[in-house]
Parts: C-alpha cells; sequence; structure tokens
C-alpha cells in the first residue's frame, strides 16, 4: 500500500500554520473556559480588575458572606469547576460552565440558583455536608446581583437587605437563672450522680451545662449506663466515654445530645456509623476517635465543618 | 518468547514491512480514546465514568510498561531510549534535512514517548487520590489524609494542562514529519506497516506472541485492582 504524498512545507511555513491553528485553538478554548479567559486578560493586563470600594455593598456584605460559605472550595486554594468567588473579578468572570453572576439578573444567575435549591437537592451549594446560606443571606445575594453586581455600589443603596448579624457579647452571670434552670433537673441529676459518682458535673459555678466524664468508669460503663444520661442530654455540652464499652448502640443516645460541644470516645468499638450519626450534631466543636475503627473520610464531612477532629491519621 | 520476523515473501512483493505490532497500536490509540474521554467526562461532572476511564488508562499504561520489556522489538523501551548525545545527532541529521530510516521510534521520538507515558502514569495516579471536595472522591483518596488527597487534585489539575501542552507537541511533531519531511509515521500507526524504502537495510524486527501480551493486561489488570482492593 502506498501513502498518498501530502502536500510538502517548508519548515517555515509549517510553523506558521502551527502558530495560527495554536492561536486559535487557545482562543477557542477560551471561549469554553471564561476563567481561562479571564486569567490570560489579566496576565495581559487586557482587562482591568471591577473597581471595589471599601464602603462597598459587595465588600462589607458580599465578599464576607462568600468567605464563609464559598472560597473554601472556589478560592485560592481550591477551584472547584474552575470558579473562584475571592474576588469579584473572579466572581465574574464564572466557571468552566461559564458566568454564574448575570448582573441585573439573579433568575439567569447560577450562582443565586445553586445558593436557592433545597439542601437536599444535588445541585444545592453549598453541598449538604456543609451550612446552608440562610434565608437572609441569600437574599442579600439577590438584591445585590439585581443591583448590577456592583464592587462600588454603597451599602446605603441597599435599604432593603436584610440587617448584617449581630455582634454577640456575652451577658454577665444571672446566678439567679441558672439556679432556676439548674432546678428544672436536679432531682434526675442527684439520682445519675449517686449511680456514677464522679462522672457528672455541672461545667462552672456560673452554669447548668453538665460535664461528662465516663472515661473514669472504663469498661463498667457502656450503652446501657449512657442510655440512663438520656434525661440530661438537653444539658450536656463535654463528654470524655474514653475507653468505656460503648458502641454504635449508643449513636443515638449520642445524637439526642443536641448541645455537645467536645466529645472523646478515644479506644472505644465505636465505627464508622457513629461518625454519620455524629454529623447531626450541630454544635461540635472537637471530636477524639484515636483507637476506633472510624475511618478517616467518614469524618470529612465533620471535618469540613471546621470541626476539630483527633484521628489516628491526623 | 519471540518470532524473528523478516520481511516475509508477502510483504517483500507488497514492499511493506511490518514495522508496529497489534498491541502497540492498539495502546497507542486506546490512550487516545481514553484521554478523551476522561477529559469529556471530567468536564461534564460524569464522575463514575470519569473514574472508568482513569482505571482503564492506568491498566494500559501498565501493560505499555511491561510490553516495554518484553514486546516486539519495535516496542521494547531498548529500541528506542537513548542517550542524549544520539538525539543531538538526530536532530542535526534532521536540520540537514537528512532522513535517518528507522523502523520504530526515533531517538527524539522514543524520549517523547518516555515523557507522555510517565506524564499519563502520574496524571492517573494522582487521579486515583483525588477529591472534588464535595460528591467524588478516588478510589485510594480514603488511604490520604485529606489535606494530602487535595494536595494531589491541585496536581492532577496542573498535570492535565501539562498533558494537554506534551500531546499538542506530539501532534506538532507527527505532523511535522509528514509536510515537511514527507514521512508519514500516522498510516503505519494505524496498518502497522512502513515502506520498505523508506527503512535502512537488512533491518529485522522480532514480534513477540501475542498471548504473552494477553498475560501482561491480565496482570497490568490484577495489579490496578489489588491496588483498588487495598482502600
Amino acid at each position: 500500500m502506498v501513502y498518498p504524498r501530502p502536500v510538502r512545507l517548508s519548515p517555515g511555513r509549517y510553523f506558521l500554520y502551527v502558530a495560527v491553528v495554536t492561536t486559535v485553538g487557545f482562543a477557542a478554548l477560551t471561549l469554553v473556559r471564561p476563567s481561562l479567559a479571564h486569567s490570560v486578560k489579566a496576565l495581559l493586563r487586557l482587562e482591568s480588575p471591577p473597581r471595589v470600594t471599601l464602603d462597598s455593598f459587595y465588600t462589607q456584605r458580599i465578599a464576607s458572606l462568600f468567605d464563609e460559605h464559598c472560597t473554601g472550595c472556589h478560592g485560592a486554594r481550591r477551584q472547584k469547576a474552575q470558579l473562584r468567588l475571592d474576588s469579584l473579578g473572579f466572581a465574574l468572570s464564572g466557571g468552566k460552565h461559564g458566568a454564574v453572576i448575570r448582573a441585573g439578573n439573579p433568575k439567569n444567575s447560577e450562582l443565586f440558583a445553586r445558593i436557592s435549591l433545597p439542601s437536599a437537592n444535588d445541585r444545592a451549594m453549598p453541598p449538604s455536608s456543609k451550612p446552608p446560606l440562610s434565608a437572609d443571606e441569600i437574599t442579600v445575594v439577590k438584591l445585590w446581583i439585581a443591583a448590577g453586581a456592583s464592587g462600588e455600589r454603597p451599602t446605603a443603596d441597599f435599604k432593603d437587605a436584610p440587617k448584617a448579624g449581630v455582634k454577640v457579647t456575652i451577658p454577665e452571670i444571672d446566678e439567679a437563672a441558672v439556679a432556676n434552670e439548674r432546678a428544672g433537673f436536679a432531682d434526675g441529676l442527684r439520682v445519675l450522680q449517686a449511680r456514677f459518682p464522679n462522672v457528672i458535673a455541672y461545667q462552672s459555678r456560673g452554669s447548668a451545662d453538665l460535664e461528662i466524664d465516663a472515661a473514669l468508669m472504663g469498661k463498667s460503663f457502656g450503652d446501657a449506663e449512657l442510655t440512663a444520661l438520656v434525661a440530661l442530654a438537653d444539658h450536656i455540652v463535654w463528654a470524655d466515654f474514653s475507653g468505656t464499652a460503648i458502641s454504635d448502640s449508643s449513636a443515638d443516645t449520642l445524637k439526642s445530645m443536641k448541645r455537645l460541644r467536645v466529645l472523646r470516645l478515644m479506644n472505644t468499638k465505636v465505627t464508622d456509623r457513629m461518625a454519620v450519626a455524629l454529623a447531626s450534631l450541630s454544635n461540635l466543636q472537637s471530636v477524639t476517635v484515636v483507637g476506633t475503627e472510624i475511618a478517616e473520610a467518614s469524618l470529612r464531612p465533620l471535618k469540613n465543618r471546621g470541626i476539630k477532629i483527633y484521628h489516628d491519621n491526623p | 518468547m519471540t518470532t524473528p520476523k523478516l520481511a516475509d515473501t508477502a510483504e517483500a512483493a507488497s514492499g511493506q514491512v511490518k514495522v508496529w505490532d497489534a498491541e502497540v497500536r492498539l495502546f497507542h490509540w486506546a490512550t487516545v480514546a481514553l484521554v478523551a474521554l476522561s477529559w469529556i467526562s471530567v468536564d461534564r461532572g460524569l464522575m463514575n465514568l470519569h473514574r472508568a476511564s482513569g482505571l482503564a488508562l492506568l491498566v494500559l499504561l501498565l501493560f505499555r510498561i511491561g510490553w516495554g520489556f518484553v514486546g516486539s522489538t519495535t516496542a521494547r523501551f531498548s529500541d528506542f531510549v537513548t542517550g542524549p548525545r544520539r538525539v543531538i545527532d538526530y536532530l542535526k541529521e534532521m536540520a540537514n534535512d537528512h532522513r535517518p530510516a528507522r523502523p520504530g521510534h526515533n531517538p527524539a521520538g522514543g524520549w517523547m514517548v518516555m515523557v507522555l507515558l510517565l506524564g499519563l502514569l502520574a496524571q492517573g495516579s494522582t487521579g486515583l487520590f483525588a477529591n472534588d471536595g464535595v460528591h467524588f472522591q478516588g478510589p485510594m483518596a480514603n488511604l490520604v489524609s485529606s489535606e494530602v488527597s487535595d494536595r494531589l487534585t491541585e496536581l492532577h489539575g496542573y498535570i492535565f494542562n501539562l498533558m494537554l501542552l506534551l500531546i499538542w507537541m506530539h501532534v506538532v511533531a507527527v505532523f511535522f514529519y509528514l509536510y515537511v519531511k514527507g514521512d508519514n509515521l500516522i498510516a503505519p500507526m494505524v496498518t502497522g506497516n512502513k515502506h520498505r524504502a523508506a527503512l535502512p537495510s537488512g533491518v529485522q524486527i522480532e514480534f513477540t506472541r501475542p498471548w504473552i501480551a494477553w498475560v501482561l493486561l491480565a496482570l497490568a489488570a490484577g495489579v490496578i485492582w489489588r491496588l483498588l482492593g487495598a482502600q
């Protein structure tokens, strides 16, 4: 078989054609990858970044909201779907599927559509493992896009926007209120303290919150004993079950301790099932599972929420 | 293990000599298809398909590495991986408009093959540990911490861009041979044959028996299967 002889070109002409094809191909790529176009334009200084002022609604309300909910996956470190929301320029340039913000048109803005979806929806943002935006925050984004997604329009232009979160100040201890709160479960507490000596205590003299230190009881404290503490579940904020005999059977009991902030399960028989159950505890700040069968991956949803995890594979 | 094969009578009559075995050609075009499929699938968020094409690519790469040691003459690394001096000499000859005839990869092309193989291997390996932080993670991502997984995901993205550049360079080089040097490298990679006139005289290529390729492919698949079992 003799192959047809192709047209012969000089090296110079060939590389000229290559340069043209490369340029056209790259240009086509930037059309389907808006963020690439944005990066190239910024690199070549063909596009000046949108102006952003310090007193703008974007700086005061939107940027901080994106930082809190979005830039973990769409920021400098990670760019899921090639989308960055850590600057107005990046946010307006969109991701690999095109623009996500259409100035003046929230209904056709992918970003607004995604944050408005119910969290059970697969396309909802942030994903279900992360805290969703509040209704007020969604309204704030909607108003900002509707007003042109500007980096300069001042906060005063957004009179209808829900107020920003109020800073919380810690009130003085109200001893009467604490005593009143303690009285509500004092009888039950007394009985349980007698049954489990040195295990249950108030967190401080000025608090009605409880700490459980069952590690002291070792293997004599198991699932049945933990079930007995359900009556105090609403008041338990700190619990150490390290070295006890509790297992996954206690998952539902622990789920009932909604105010739990610190949980230690070191050297227990708990497994991934327990890790899944813990996801429903919205106040958790720290979980210790060293010496358990819980896989590191099962703890990822907790870790993604910023909960401090102590695991065999830190 | 190998069957010596000089140009037989039929080949001599047609003027064609077989230079590429079916294994090398199938590997080449299957790799093209799988790289394209991996790109399209990740672009459209079809992550299960992306995982399948990535694993298939890894199996093929392991097969090709093994074939580089036990395969036919032109498939072996010893045939086309040369020292830098030979690459420079080859490029000088090319610049002087000579066309050094070779049945398999030329010294410069040999290095391109190695870089592409290593790049694809790095791309496939990092993909095993990658995650998209939301709904998908590579089949071995559980074996590393989330920080390491994130780093490898980042690397997976960088290597992909590098691979695009390398593939483009490969395509430019192949068409350079076609349009500037008048040497069609594409057709032989389809048919396996080159014209005798394009080869040095007395060229002798030994072809490895196909069952060895099947064994190697099964071994490569077994290695990947075993790796996945380790998660």
